[in-house]
């Protein structure tokens, strides 16, 4: 993980000391993060709204005894989260379901129209049929925006093990939206 | 960096260079501006991949989400009033000397309360022997 300063540790230690600014602060910059990361990996918006929940209550636990220099914040609440999203992904595989969840994905803002929506519900359904590890080395570097480095240390992973994930998720990821698409617009292979 | 890496490192992190790694951007920024055609071929794919996964909707926060976590957030710690703003080891200090002068007291009217009913005691017991002229000492 990357070393140096933590951008959030004035914040944490204000956490700690239970100032409610400082409480509301970091939801502020850290739930829409955390969500985005556990909705994409788990593919079930109320699922993901409880896993952002107990990172969270895990993060307040925390917040007092936290230790600066050992890991970002950041990185620790990635990795929490992340632990949740396995532990949920785990107990679907061990008890698996006749049916997928039906719940309504609140989708994209109106404005974005129909055909955007579309498109991203068919990304949303090619990202979850990724081998986890492929997700989660797309989510944490794509969306996530994380370094390589930073990525490869939460999955536990050397760089070029991540790298092969990347690129065998993203390969992955244009067969099924190639499939997908119009026969019109679909991507030339040779290009 | 050659055809090969650049090829691979966009393979992985896409089109857009704030996304490859810090360590080898400036190299690949250079050797895709050294050759810009053969470069374009490859990013082309990289960019329809990048685009697709940005069509994913991000998801918006619930305030019902947000006010949850915030009603589970650490509360401020109490501060203790009556202290006077004194050090924690003066307020202490105090309470103690405060507690031994209360025990004091307490001891000291029981020894009163002894000593005088001993007294008493004594003087009944010694009135009923003594001589009477002993009788008149003690009053």
């Amino acid at each position: 993980m990357a070393r140096g300063a933590d951008p959030d540790e004035d914040l944490i230690r204000r956490v700690g000391r239970g100032e409610p600014a400082a409480c509301q602060a970091l939801v502020a910059r850290k739930l829409p993060r955390l969500l985005a990361l556990a909705r994409r990996m788990l593919g079930d918006p109320v699922e993901a709204e409880d896993v952002a929940q107990e990172a969270f209550l895990r993060a307040w636990k925390q917040a007092p005894k936290w230790q600066p220099g050992a890991a970002k914040f950041d990185t620790w609440l990635h990795r929490v989260t992340l632990n949740l999203c396995y532990d949920r992904l785990r107990q679907r595989r061990e008890t698996p379901m006749a049916e997928p969840p039906d719940r309504p994905d609140p989708g994209p803002a109106p404005d974005r129209g129909l055909e955007a929506s579309e498109l991203g519900a068919q990304v949303d359904r090619a990202l979850q049929a990724l081998p986890d590890r492929q997700r989660e080395a797309i989510v944490l570097c794509h969306y996530q925006e994380l370094s390589n480095i930073e990525a490869a240390e939460l999955m536990g992973v050397s760089v070029e093990a991540m790298e092969s994930l990347l690129s065998r998720g993203r390969r992955a990821l244009r067969t099924a939206l190639a499939e997908l698409a119009p026969a019109g617009a679909r991507p030339s292979r040779g290009a | 960096m050659n055809t090969e890496r650049f090829e691979t490192l966009i393979a992985a992190y896409g089109a857009e260079p704030s996304r490859w790694p810090a360590a080898e951007r400036d190299a690949a920024m250079a050797f895709m501006a050294s050759d810009r055609a053969a470069a374009e071929r490859l990013l082309f794919e990289a960019r329809m991949i990048d685009a697709a996964l940005d069509a994913s909707p991000t998801p918006q926060v619930s305030h019902a989400l947000r006010e949850s976590i915030l009603a589970a957030a650490p509360r401020p710690r109490p501060v203790r009033s009556g202290g006077f703003g004194w050090p924690a080891w003066l307020r202490a200090g105090a309470g103690l000397v405060a507690a031994c002068a209360v025990g004091a007291a307490a001891g000291g009217l029981t020894i009163t309360q002894l000593a005088g009913a001993a007294q008493a005691d004594s003087i009944l017991a010694q009135a009923s022997d003594l001589p009477v002229d002993e009788q008149e000492f003690l009053g």
